[in-house]
């Protein structure tokens, strides 16, 4: 008996390591937009971001922009090709000038779609390598905020930007083994309607990291976002540079919750400063 | 449905500045014997702040091989933002409101009042009677000189101190003994001016 039960237990079928959650396979813990493509896929996400930054050369003129984001993230993928992704964001702001005239502003912001196209990777099982593109539209859904006299705040407190802007962009995603990972991603962000005095300037963010995995349920991410953007009217042109340490934690239930900063190390613009961003979201496959 | 419904939940506020009232209290104008001062008006076309000099800034003063500029407050932002102008009435004791100041947040431990003339007045203007060989003879004096007083002062504007105020004391004053002499105008200015006193 006793050695049946041996038996018994060296024979019975080891874990296996897919899920939905890491796809087909693939053991990796991974964040919205950067999961290996699989058809029919359905992710929910929600990611709550809280950064600050100041403008202004002097005590006597600084005012202090802070914003509390909540997104609610929806993917689906029709094929391994292709994935369609929606973020609804829901804004708290609050813009601190030197007088402290503060405003502060909550609601709706700038709604996006994109498109992904995987449109290279080595191999369709447990790919080692993924190439994608993604092209989107940022819509003018946020309302323009009032006080209570009915008088609209100003741009800097306003949660959108009342305007379209066109993103577009390139991803990798690499895979080595079950515990390293690398991702990357190119974004151009192109206004082009909208009041110009609130309209976003032409940017650019390119985002990499490396991802070590000790164990099925912890992943740690390392990486570093580069942020440029053009001069705009009220904004001054310039790069910003963040690190961006990453924590991901897999949770009951096909759940993955991801915590991170980005960190500011550099910054060009005049005038201008990024203060830290925390971020936390969380993914559920469907 | 939750877009309409999240889009109507939009809403915003606004807080006021914060803001520093400024005040003159003034004695009315004295005079030798035989001398009626009917009116006398001064002019203060600025009101500025200035901060006051954190540590570090004076331990960088201090210590620094390189000559630091005393940075004048008006050129990096208008501490006296808010303020237009206003008068000084010399012959009429008690308040008189000068105007609001909407300044940066901070400790401020300077005033700064500019005396000049205005785009109406002269600087300092006063008119009356006075005995000139016993007859009583009508004067006026003004000037168009300029001069700026800076007074120290403790005030500190934050999320709990949002309304300041800054309350200008002009002490007694007595007319020039010679109200013909050309510098008559001028010397009444300074002596004014040496008289104000934050309070």
């Amino acid at each position: 008996m006793k050695n049946l039960l041996v038996v018994l237990f060296f024979a019975a079928p080891a874990a296996a390591w897919a899920c939905a959650s890491c796809g087909c396979g693939n053991p990796v813990l991974t964040s919205m937009g950067t999961e290996p493509p699989l058809s029919g896929r359905v992710r929910l996400a929600t990611s709550v971001r809280a950064w600050s930054e100041t403008e202004g050369q002097s005590r006597l003129d600084t005012a202090t922009l802070r914003e509390l984001r909540f997104d609610l993230l929806a993917s689906w993928s029709p094929s391994e090709r292709w994935t369609v992704l929606a973020a609804l964001p829901l804004q708290l702001r609050e813009l601190t000038p030197s007088t402290l005239a503060r405003e502060r502003a909550f609601g709706l912001g700038d709604a996006e779609v994109q498109g992904r196209w995987v449109f290279l990777l080595d191999k369709r099982m447990r790919p080692r390598w993924v190439l994608g593109l993604a092209a989107g539209l940022r819509l003018p859904t946020a309302p323009v905020i009032t006080d209570a006299s009915g008088s609209p705040l100003t741009d800097d407190a306003q949660p959108g930007t009342g305007g379209f802007t066109a993103l577009l962009g390139l991803s990798y995603s690499g895979y080595f083994g079950e515990r390293f990972s690398a991702h990357a991603a190119l974004q151009a962000e192109l206004p082009f309607a909208g009041p110009p005095s609130r309209r976003a300037p032409f940017g650019g963010r390119l985002y990499g990291a490396g991802q070590y995995q000790p164990t099925a349920w912890l992943g740690l991410r390392a990486g570093v976002e580069a942020r440029a953007q053009a001069a705009s009217a009220a904004m001054a042109p310039g790069l910003t540079l963040f690190a961006a340490p990453e924590l991901l934690v897999r949770l009951p239930a096909d759940l993955t919750l991801l915590v991170g900063a980005r960190l500011p190390f550099v910054d060009t613009r005049a005038g201008e400063g990024a203060g830290p961003m925390l971020l936390a979201s969380l993914v559920v496959d469907l | 449905m939750l877009v309409a419904l999240l889009w109507l939940a939009g809403c915003g506020e606004r807080e006021e500045a914060v803001s520093v009232q400024v005040v003159a209290w003034a004695t009315p104008l004295a005079a030798a014997p035989g001398v009626v001062v009917e009116h006398g008006r001064l002019v203060v076309t600025a009101v500025a702040l200035a901060p006051c000099e954190t540590v570090g800034a004076k331990l960088w003063r201090a210590l620094s091989p390189v000559s630091v500029a005393w940075a004048h407050a008006g050129h990096t932002a208008d501490p006296s933002e808010g303020f237009e102008g206003g008068e000084v009435m010399l012959t009429v004791g008690g308040s008189q409101r000068l105007g609001v100041l909407l300044p940066a947040a901070g400790r401020y431990c300077q005033a700064v009042l500019t005396l000049a003339p205005s785009a109406t007045h002269p600087s300092l203007h006063a008119h009356g009677e006075w005995p000139v060989a016993g007859a009583s003879t009508p004067f006026a004096l003004e000037t168009r000189a300029e001069r700026v007083v800076r007074l120290p002062i403790s005030l500190a504007l934050d999320d709990a101190h949002r309304d300041g105020a800054l309350d200008l004391e002009l002490g007694a004053v007595t007319m020039p003994v010679d109200l013909a002499s050309a510098t008559a105008g001028d010397e009444l200015l300074d002596a004014v001016a040496a008289s104000v006193r934050a309070r």
